[in-house]
């Protein structure tokens, strides 16, 4: 077969089914949301499922630019839900953009697909609750009058503060981490047997 | 106007085992003919149709000499969109080659691609709905459709193309009585239009009439040469040497000389009696009552929508009835308890299949089972050899057996089967059937919900129509 | 009446933008009521009154019930009802879009609109797959009904894995094979052909478009506004 190293029709229908993946565990991740204590597990949860389907997607898509179409709907998905959702969508560009600078040199290196990843996921972790973290108090009034019983948002504001955020960042990063280790254990225990990827 | 010269080609991926590859096939395919290419599973059918439309050597990798000519042009050295412009390609899995959310969409596909003015193709798009009589499934959406329906827009879009050429993978795999007639039907007309057509197939009697000459493919070779006419009047016991599917097609249920009987051993009796099934507001089942011993193979047949997937759910407790009972041995089940006792093997394998190697998949979650009795029921069912394969590495047939040994290890009381024998050759399909009727011995109920009319014949001692009046 | 898509996601941007801004409950009640009308206006289908009529429900919760119920109540189920509550327009403006967007035409859209290809073709599947994957993971979830999984002597958190990764593999497995499968039939029908496809399906903008966008904007600023 003719491998060239430009992305093929093949490559964006195989992106575009991993997106629908991906999209897949967005939502089941969003369940942490339902409380906002459980909802700091949000982004490491996410960072967890998703990391297999991006492992899939550089060893099944080894090209430049694979990360950059796989995002393409995910930032479609942000743009189109509202202002603060476009940080989001602005960031898993730049992320993306990161992650294939590093890939860059070589795709195959298993260091650097699980940097890369623990870079890309740094979208949703940063940005996600870029506005909780750096306007608490804005945020906080606003729950307020949206109804949400003040001693709630008094316990919540608590939790806004710098410290929170760093510690969020950082198990998102590990999480990451962790969801690509669980990809090649997954990879290795069925999908190399399976003759699949 | 097609040439294949001395083509040798071997995939090169792990593959080998089920896909040997094809040796020095000669061929020459005029303008307008019908072909055909039938042998066994596996025999190099797909290979070269593959090789035709240019999948071979642009997609798929492997090791390819000789070369292909189509109205003189090499498919080495064309780039698929030139191909698909000159070869139409229908494959035998309807729901993976609708790339389109809609019927319209994917009929025009083609010819949008190729960046065709809109009122040309509004014009074809008339010609071809009129022409085949689309009306009614235009307009309809692919997760409303079923396989029979998205089957025939596969067969419209390569209808509407440019493309003199058709080439066809085992296009009725999973198609019911009515929906072959359609396409047998639109075959027709592409004949008439003066397309050359290019099949590989294992039910044959649609095909009658249709075409020109027969290619036999054995072992990833051309062994026999036969003219259309010549293959739809082959004697039986030649056409079963060869492995292939009746030439006639036969509607009749011919059981009154049904050889089989029930052999019990264990006697169970399951009841089923007025049961309604709906989903939602629609009425599905009307009124199905019947009883099933020890040791029956019973078939459950009819036509697509009529209710046998929701018949065969409900059964399996995987679906509530609306009303009516279910009894086992004068017991009324409820749904959790019918799932205990039973089992289904569907249509698509793959999604009951989870462990990581066959031996664990036998064994995984089933209470007071040792690994002996898992290999010993591996050996019986000829997988044994497998044992530390991935699931998902084995051909069809072997996930199937792999199916039915779960069933067996977990000591299933009732199986039922979801059209075992789509796209199987006659070998496959009497292998698939000897299989089951070894399981009925064991004193296991079976069911075949299946279109199949020969292995109806060939497996079952009773059969159910529903949608009509039972037998 | 039929929007372009375009029209559709700049109302849907707004309204979310406006109800984002503003925290005031009568701009939301407002805003979801718009796009119910919006909905009802597209079709009797599209209209989704189960929704509405859940939304009326927290709201009547949240200004009716909770001055009566004790804090401690109020407290926790603030929480629930509130953040709720704050999907619905989003969701309602989702549902409509969804509903009423053939993909056809959305693909037509984005070819004029000369977004790359590559990217046409992902959004396009990822459509096409996405409800996919819910039926397939209904075939894997009644398969897995049909025999047992848990092992009794295991520790539960190794059942849990082991149930997710019955869900995983065979998904992951089928979305590969999908990749491959659709792959070859859209090469078969010339998607990679380098010219530019015909937008069969595309509309312009047109007067109602327009008409919408207006009403929208004046809304939205009076209602940042007021």
């Amino acid at each position: 077969m003719k491998e060239t190293q430009k992305m093929q029709s093949k490559d964006f229908i195989t992106c575009g089914i991993f997106s629908a993946l991906s999209l897949v565990a967005l939502m089941i991740a969003t369940v942490a949301n339902i409380t906002p204590y459980t909802s700091l597990l949000y982004t490491s949860l996410y960072a967890l499922l998703n990391g297999t389907i991006f492992l899939l997607v550089c060893i099944k898509v080894p090209k430049s630019g694979a990360i950059l179409v796989f995002s393409v709907v995910p930032f479609a998905f942000m743009a189109s839900r509202g202002w603060e959702n476009m940080i989001l969508a602005g960031s898993i560009a730049i992320c993306a953009l990161l992650s294939e600078l590093i890939l860059k040199k070589n795709r195959n290196n298993s260091t650097r697909i699980a940097v890369a990843y623990m870079v890309y996921t740094t979208y949703i972790s940063i940005s996600g609750s870029f506005g909780m973290f750096v306007f608490p108090d804005v945020y906080c009034n606003n729950a307020i009058e949206r109804g949400i019983n003040p001693t709630i948002v008094e316990g919540i504001r608590g939790l806004l503060n710098y410290g929170t955020w760093a510690g969020m960042i950082a198990l998102t990063a590990l999480a990451s981490v962790g969801g690509i280790a669980l990809g090649r254990s997954l990879m290795k225990k069925h999908l190399h047997k399976a003759g699949v990827a | 106007m097609i040439e294949i010269q001395n083509l040798t080609f071997t995939y090169d991926t792990g593959d080998s085992a089920q896909h040997p590859g094809i040796k020095d096939i000669n061929l020459s395919i005029e303008r307008g003919t019908c072909v055909l290419l039938c042998g066994q599973s596996g025999c190099g059918k797909s290979t070269i149709l593959k090789s035709l439309n240019g999948l071979i050597p642009h997609f798929h990798g492997g090791d390819k000499s000789g070369c292909v000519l189509i109205d003189g042009l090499n498919v080495d050295d064309t780039p698929m969109f030139c191909l698909s412009q000159k070869v139409a390609s229908v494959f035998q899995n309807p729901k993976s080659q609708f790339f389109n959310v809609d019927a319209e969409s994917e009929v025009t596909f083609s010819l949008e691609n190729q960046g065709i003015a809109v009122e040309a193709i509004d014009n074809l798009l008339g010609e071809t709905i009129r022409d085949l009589g689309l009306e009614k499934l235009i307009n309809k959406s692919v997760f409303h459709m079923s396989g029979g329906e998205k089957q025939i827009v596969a067969f419209a879009a390569a209808y509407i193309s440019t493309a003199e050429i058709v080439v066809l993978d085992e296009p009725s795999a999973n198609l019911d009585a009515d929906s072959i007639g359609v396409i047998r039907g639109i075959l027709q007309k592409m004949k008439q239009n003066g397309k050359t057509i290019i099949i590989a197939e294992h039910r044959l009697s649609y095909l009658a009439g249709l075409v020109d000459s027969a290619y036999y493919i054995s072992d990833g070779c051309i062994t026999q040469v036969l003219d259309g006419a010549e293959l739809f009047v082959l004697a039986d016991t030649q056409r079963k040497a060869l492995g292939l599917r009746g030439l006639h097609v036969d509607n009749t249920l011919d059981l009154a000389n049904c050889v089989i009987t029930p052999n019990a051993i264990k006697k169970n009796q399951l009841i089923v009696e007025n049961l309604h099934l709906a989903y939602g507001k629609n009425l599905v089942c009307d009124s199905v009552s019947f009883s099933a011993d020890s040791g029956e193979i019973i078939g459950i047949t009819g036509k697509n929508g009529a209710g046998k997937s929701t018949l065969s759910r409900c059964l399996c407790g995987l679906h509530k009835q609306k009303s009516g009972t279910i009894t086992w041995n004068g017991q009324k089940l409820n749904m959790r308890q019918r799932r205990h006792m039973s089992y289904i093997v569907m249509q698509d394998v793959n999604h009951q299949l989870f462990a990581d190697s066959v031996l664990n998949e036998c064994m995984m979650g089933i209470d007071d089972v040792n690994t002996l009795d898992a290999t010993a029921i591996l050996k019986e069912l000829e997988l044994h050899e497998q044992s530390e394969a991935h699931p998902q590495s084995l051909s069809g047939g072997q996930k199937q057996r792999l199916a039915i040994a779960v069933s067996v290890v977990a000591n299933k009381r009732l199986v039922i089967f979801d059209e075992p024998t789509s796209g199987l050759d006659y070998k496959s399909m009497l292998q698939v059937s000897g299989l089951i009727r070894k399981i009925a011995e064991s004193g296991t109920i079976v069911l075949i919900v299946t279109h199949d009319v020969e292995l109806i014949q060939s497996a079952c001692t009773r059969c159910i129509l529903i949608g009509g009046s039972e037998i | 009446m039929s929007l372009d898509i375009r029209t559709k996601t700049i109302i849907l941007l707004l309204v979310t933008c406006t109800v984002g801004i503003v925290t005031n409950l009568a701009v939301e009640i407002s805003a979801v009521c718009f796009l119910a009308m919006m909905q009802l206006l597209s079709g009797k289908s599209v209209f989704q009154y189960r929704l509405l009529i859940i939304y009326l429900a927290l709201v009547l919760t949240q200004v009716f019930l909770f001055p009566i119920l004790p804090e401690t109540l109020v407290m926790v189920l603030s929480l629930f009802v509130v953040s709720l509550r704050k999907l619905f327009p989003t969701a309602m403006g989702f549902v409509w879009i969804y509903k009423t967007t053939k993909v056809n035409q959305l693909i037509a859209t984005l070819t004029k609109m000369r977004i790359p290809k590559g990217a046409i073709v992902s959004i396009a599947v990822t459509l096409r797959f996405f409800p996919t994957i819910f039926e397939e993971w209904g075939h894997i979830r009644d398969a897995m009904r049909i025999r047992a999984i848990k092992q009794k002597g295991l520790h539960p958190f190794r059942n849990i894995i082991r149930t997710m990764e019955c869900y995983c593999v065979p998904l992951l497995i089928s979305a590969t094979k999908t990749a491959d499968e659709l792959s070859a039939a859209a090469i078969t029908r010339g998607i990679d052909n380098p010219a530019t496809a015909t937008c069969r399906k595309y509309k312009s903008m047109s007067a109602v478009d327009y008409g919408a966008l207006a009403l929208t904007l004046i809304l939205t600023i009076g209602a940042v506004v007021a």
